[in-house]
């Protein structure tokens, strides 16, 4: 199981290879928008410049890590085509090794531009099930980035499409990703916070003030030995846009993590060793957002 | 076409009364199921029996986004249902896996399939600075792709869902779909861990009794990225950030356009607002 990284930044990359990833994406910045792109994130959260993409791949590849690229807009029109395929071909021209896309068109676009890259369907077309896995199998995807909230059984029975699964170890939405328009850090002007960990007045009888659209789910430490169990191939880390030292940091535990349970350690032996040698992980300990242990969160998923 | 829907089903007796009282003409249907919730769908006797109403002219079942743990269930209860020989029945799908996977006569695309970026409630804000052309391309459904728009179709869809925003509903008349739109709520976003669930603290399956009609939901404190603590919203955040509402594990906005000119049917649904002769004649005048 390879441990996947974000880079939006020179920078970024070299901090998150050196503290031990396998893997890394990223998604380049475009000078036809403003705060939007075509990556799937906003203003702020791509590499900036061409030539900085270029030195990224140099770099990680010099050291074997593959560079996956982020093109997993979730929206594409007609008027955009000519837009996106040249923002394909930027990194496909800087060698990137594969393509994750997040629109169904975008998909059948990119097999047609026959780029000779893998194509991996985005965690924004939220593929719960078989069936969905299979429609995108049949569009040309070889890899699944899975959704932020499914359960280990679901994970292991998917597992056996034939398909490489990745799914997300550290932070992630409330919502399913694909369908949330409760959309922040892109390019806004205005302080909106993360909206889902927001207090709201719920009204009604209610009359109560509660996060009561908080379902982040942060964790996955401890579930680790499972997923190299049931073969998920990438263990990835959101946080394209967020700071650089704490993503290297979370990095660094996870590699530490994952190398522990590849030695033998049960989840047991990899929470005493994050809560001895990190003890900031405490607080997300108890704040239970377990992204697959049994927790009221995970407990209310239909 | 109007068409009444709810997955609380004990109000199908109301739904059915008041459309016996309105005069609203010819075409009204009820909508049974759930965009997003799994334990929301009716027992296959209770579709037979919302089709044997005299006063309808067709029901319509919405199945939702089906995560792998219910999806061979979920497979099986379509086939079910399509083989029940129901007249006029209409399917609405919310998943690409159920769509690819059943055999369904005629889907329609709900809205867990046909996306819109009006439907995010500061839209206009995160595309202050773009361009026209951008913009223009951006407040469309993701179905106004072309090559979207011909996979969905060479799946078989004929009609789609979306919400009655007027740019939207702009952009959807240029489809070549029937066209149903959502009167009054706009969908925000569905989320697979129930936020009403965990706030009543009653798990899935057994929470349904929870999310017959919504929460509100006002925003008090922002989460803030910087500080990892709760502030007050300024006052820019306070113009743009609408009142919420939560019904099961779905979030919506409200959404007061009225213009359905060109849309195939509105949709009223009948658990966001008690159905009422008023709803009726303003969704029934939208179009």
């Amino acid at each position: 199981m390879n441990l996947m990284a974000p880079a939006d930044s020179f920078e970024t990359a070299i901090g998150v290879i050196e503290a031990g990833a396998d893997e890394i994406y990223l998604g380049l910045e475009n000078e036809n928008f403003v705060n939007l792109n075509l990556s799937g994130r906003g203003r702020g959260c791509n590499v900036p410049t061409l030539s900085e993409l270029e030195e990224i791949v140099e770099f990680a590849h010099e050291r074997g890590i593959p560079v996956d690229y982020t093109v997993n807009t979730p929206f594409l029109s007609d008027e955009l085509e000519e837009m996106f395929i040249s923002h394909v071909m930027a990194g496909v021209d800087a060698g990137v090794d594969a393509l994750i896309v997040g629109e169904l068109g975008a998909m059948q676009l990119i097999n047609e531009m026959d780029t000779g890259l893998p194509v991996h369907a985005s965690v924004l077309l939220n593929t719960f099930n078989y069936g969905q896995i299979e429609l995108l199998k049949s569009l040309g995807a070889s890899k699944i980035v899975l959704p932020f909230k499914m359960e280990l059984a679901e994970i292991r029975a998917l597992s056996e499409s034939g398909i490489d699964l990745e799914i997300f170890g550290q932070f992630g939405c409330s919502n399913i990703n694909g369908t949330c328009h409760l959309i922040h850090s892109a390019g806004e002007s205005i302080n909106l916070g993360l909206p889902c960990r927001s207090n709201y007045h719920v009204g009604g009888e209610v009359q109560r003030v509660h996060p009561i659209l908080d379902a982040g789910t942060d964790c996955s430490l401890c579930s680790i030995p499972d997923l190299l169990e049931i073969g998920v191939s990438a263990l990835k880390i959101v946080g394209r846009g967020m700071n650089h030292e704490m993503i290297r940091e979370i990095v660094h535990i996870y590699r530490r993590c994952i190398d522990l349970a590849l030695d033998g350690g049960d989840p047991g032996a990899i929470r005493e060793y994050v809560l001895t040698e990190e003890p900031f992980w405490q607080m997300l300990c108890e704040q239970r957002r377990c992204k697959y242990l049994k927790t009221p969160i995970t407990d209310s998923y239909v | 076409m109007i068409e009444l829907r709810t997955s609380d089903y004990s109000k199908i007796e109301a739904i059915t009364g008041l459309i016996e009282d309105v005069d609203i003409g010819s075409g009204v249907r009820i909508g049974v199921g759930s965009e997003a919730c799994v334990h929301k769908l009716p027992a296959t006797p209770e579709i037979a029996q919302v089709s044997d109403l005299g006063c309808i002219d067709g029901v319509t079942l919405i199945t939702p986004i089906t995560p792998q743990k219910h999806f061979d269930r979920v497979c099986g209860y379509v086939n079910e249902v399509a083989d029940l020989g129901i007249r006029n029945l209409r399917i609405v799908v919310n998943d690409l896996g159920i769509l690819h996977s059943c055999e369904i006569d005629r889907p329609v695309a709900g809205r867990g399939i046909v996306h819109t970026s009006e439907a995010c409630p500061w839209v206009d804000h995160i595309l202050r600075d773009e361009s026209d052309y951008v913009k223009d391309a951006y407040l469309q459904t993701n179905l106004n792709y072309s090559r979207t728009c011909t996979l969905l179709k060479d799946m078989g869809i004929e009609g789609i869902e979306i919400d009655l925003l007027p740019r939207t509903v702009a952009a959807a008349r240029r489809l070549d779909f029937a066209v149903y739109a959502h009167f009054g709520y706009a969908v925000v976003a569905y989320a697979r861990s129930c936020h009403t669930a965990r706030f009543y603290g009653e798990l899935p399956p057994l929470c349904t009794q929870f999310c017959n009609s919504p929460l509100e939901l006002e925003l008090r404190d922002i989460f803030d990225l910087e500080s990892l603590s709760f502030a007050p919203p300024d006052a820019d955040v306070a113009e743009v950030f609408p009142v919420l509402y939560l019904l099961g594990n779905t979030i919506y906005m409200k959404s007061d356009c009225c213009d359905a000119a060109g849309m195939d049917g509105v949709i009223v649904n009948c658990d966001m607002c008690a159905p009422s002769s008023e709803i009726l004649r303003l969704s029934g005048n939208s179009i």
